[in-house]
């Protein structure tokens, strides 16, 4: 099985390849110009621009600055679909939410050992890919993918019983997730609240002040940058990624054994 | 502009071969860590593309996250397909 498979993986790749590079010379028509567009261009050049108070972010980092300030509607809604997807898999696991597991063997005394190693890095780098997700690469769902693998790991290697021994509880972790969410739509409804509180015009996610609206988020931290709202946006949604994909991998690992006897269960009933 | 040409070409002929393997492996096993060596060369690619922040979210999803979904799932259903 090995060397015919192989075989066919190798040709498989030479034939991708080949289409790629004739794809890159142009050989299957004209590639798209290389050089900026007009939209690239005008947030290249707003994105950090003190002296264009009404366009820019004061976000170091482009990706971010789109994602939460131009076009941040945009990325309520791509939130709205993990958490949907969330939503399916404590539907699908209601039944299971505490069970108890009676298969409670963690690995063996190398793998906790590096993992007891790697542990904090994995936390430090998620956390400060959270932080700085303004200044630098990175952002909300990068920094909250790294930490949500600490947790994961945490449970495969020292088994569920880590959890009983946290007395964490997949209802605690639900309630997390929803008052970040929460948090994040009343962070976007506050500039309008405030407006019609003091009497001025104000947006929906609105970050820094615009030409007909005075009202701003906070653009300085002490002698940093803080980008308003995008730091507070990007806390927040790492707040949510975690505690949701926690409870994905908390939900799954319930034992097939408990699953199967509900299962029957319920056949037997009928 | 070379040199990142022939790294996404090498990668991405990688990434094929263990796309190519996670699909016809019967040991799901080898299938999940296959998986896992396509999604490195993904980050890899990414990275010389010029798209950091997306090569950020795809090496704790990608090395992390998924393999070890599919390791929980693999524990509770049989290791080899027929």
């Amino acid at each position: 099985m090995r060397g015919k498979d192989l075989i066919i993986a190798f040709s498989l790749a030479s034939f991708t390849i080949a289409l790629g590079l004739i794809l890159y010379l142009e050989g299957l028509g004209p590639l798209p110009a290389r050089d900026l567009r007009f939209l690239a261009t005008s947030i290249l050049k707003n994105i950090f621009n003190p002296w264009e108070a009404n366009l820019t972010t004061y976000s170091l980092n482009a990706v971010s600055a789109v994602i939460w300030d131009y076009r941040a509607l945009d990325t309520i809604l791509e939130t709205a679909v993990l958490f949907a997807a969330i939503t399916g898999v404590t539907a699908l696991f209601r039944e299971f939410f505490n069970v108890p597991n009676t298969n409670l063997q963690s690995l063996s005394v190398v793998v906790r050992a590096s993992t007891k190693v790697v542990l904090p890095l994995i936390v430090l780098v998620g956390t400060s890919l959270a932080i700085h997700g303004h200044l630098s690469p990175g952002g909300g769902f990068q920094g909250g993918a790294v930490l949500a693998v600490a947790p994961a790991l945490l449970i495969t290697v020292f088994s569920l019983r880590i959890v009983y021994d946290l007395k964490l509880k997949a209802e605690f972790l639900l309630g997390i997730r929803f008052s970040a969410l929460l948090l994040i739509i009343l962070l976007s409804l506050t500039p309008p609240i405030l407006a019609s509180i003091s009497g001025v015009k104000g947006y929906v996610l609105q970050n820094m002040g615009k030409a007909d609206s005075p009202l701003s988020m906070p653009a300085w931290f002490l002698n940093t940058p803080l980008a308003g709202s995008i730091f507070f946006f990007n806390v927040l949604e790492t707040v949510a990624v975690v505690a949701g994909l926690t409870l994905c991998i908390l939900l799954v690992s319930v034992e097939w054994g408990k699953i199967k006897n509900f299962l029957t269960r319920d056949e037997n009933r009928e | 502009m070379i040199i990142p040409l022939i790294v996404v070409l090498v990668f991405s002929f990688f990434s094929i071969i263990a796309t190519y393997l996670a699909v016809v492996e019967k040991d799901l096993l080898n299938s999940a860590i296959f998986m896992a060596l396509q999604g490195v060369c993904y980050t890899l690619i990414y990275y010389v593309l010029l798209a950091p922040d997306v090569s950020l979210a795809y090496i704790p999803v990608s090395s992390g996250l998924l393999p070890i979904l599919l390791l929980v799932v693999l524990r509770k259903l049989e290791r080899f397909e027929p």
